[in-house]
């Protein structure tokens, strides 16, 4: 049998659990995740590219096991700040944001580390590695603000429909 | 001055750019449309509410990708469908076919005196995508077309479950 005479339930209960979703704690919680797994991955790429003598293969087994799960934490807490805990606009941007200076803080410690060692040649490599991560970020970013303006425009139209007789 | 009533497409596009009123607005006016639905889709009262819970967990997470706001309607209704049918798919796995078969079946000790009441209660006659179509067409007041795109099948699939639903319906108030 089906609920059909029942009348529906209160909105309290979805209220808060969309206020909980809406809120941003956690969701800074996670862009400070990512910020830090950044510097960790940047710091450990440079420094395994930057090892003046021959290591042994545990070492760099150890150091692409490293950087591998560096690489796979930014991807997912990438994708979970921008398709899962992303429901406005405005955290678009603040994610877009929080790339960008994660991407740049990896450049920076990724070069200054390399260039402090004295290899030039891993410097060249670890920046271009950076500034492709940097324009991907950058990119996001102006998707994001090109979205509220779009969304915003969207607004104005819709509203113009409602108050034009 | 009384304010104008802002339009559902609007609302939504409110919700995109993170305004927290619009929110209360989009679940106070979309609450009792959904519950309309699912309720009269699914097999009990906590099982509706669940579903339901879902549906605007869904929402809330997965609005940003509503790319044409004036779709609203269709949106939502698409996603409390889907959840409707993960449901049905985990009751065809969990209990045996008769016992399925019994939870639609209508409750004999019902007062038939209600006309309105037995048409509802009649719905469970219906096999559910039926029953989804006269749902979404007569009590949602939703175009054809727009069922169709909801259910993902042609315009003339929702006329025909339609006519063959009207026909059970109407087999059941006359007998």
């Amino acid at each position: 049998m089906t609920t059909n005479t029942l009348s529906p339930p209160t909105t309290d209960r979805v209220l808060a659990m969309i206020r909980g979703e809406l809120s941003t704690p956690r969701r800074w919680f996670y862009r400070a995740v990512l910020l830090a797994a950044s510097v960790m991955t940047a710091a450990i790429l440079s420094l395994w590219m930057t090892e003046p003598g021959p290591l042994p293969l545990r070492l760099h087994v150890a150091f692409g096991a490293l950087s591998l799960i560096g690489s796979a934490w930014i991807g997912v807490l990438t994708w979970i700040l921008w398709r899962r805990r992303c429901p406005t606009a405005l955290d678009q941007i603040a994610t877009g944001w929080v790339a960008t200076g994660a991407c740049a803080l990896f450049l920076v410690v990724a070069v200054v580390t390399a260039v402090t060692r004295g290899d030039q040649q891993a410097a060249i490599w670890l920046g271009l590695i950076g500034m492709s991560f940097l324009s991907v970020a950058v990119m996001m970013l102006c998707r994001a603000y090109a979205w509220r303006e779009e969304l915003r425009r969207k607004l104005a139209e819709l509203e113009g429909k409602v108050t034009v007789p | 001055m009384q304010p104008v009533e802002q339009s559902d497409a609007v609302i939504a596009v409110r919700c995109q750019l993170g305004d927290p009123a619009a929110w209360e607005v989009l679940v106070v006016r979309w609450q009792p449309r959904l519950w309309g639905f699912i309720a009269r889709m699914v097999a009990d009262e906590q099982t509706a509410e669940d579903v339901l819970q879902t549906v605007w967990l869904e929402v809330v997470r997965s609005l940003v990708r509503l790319n044409d706001p004036e779709r609203l309607a269709a949106w939502l209704y698409g996603i409390a469908r889907r959840r409707i049918a993960d449901r049905y798919r985990a009751a065809y796995r969990r209990l045996p076919m008769e016992e399925f078969n019994d939870v639609a079946m209508l409750d004999e000790s019902i007062e038939q005196s209600d006309r309105t009441e037995w048409l509802a209660l009649s719905m469970d006659r219906l096999h559910p995508t039926d029953r989804e179509a006269v749902l979404l067409h007569y009590y949602q007041e939703l175009p054809i077309q727009e069922v169709a795109e909801i259910c993902g099948v042609p315009s003339g699939t929702i006329k025909s479950r339609l006519f063959r639903a009207r026909q059970i319906l109407r087999q059941v108030l006359e007998g």
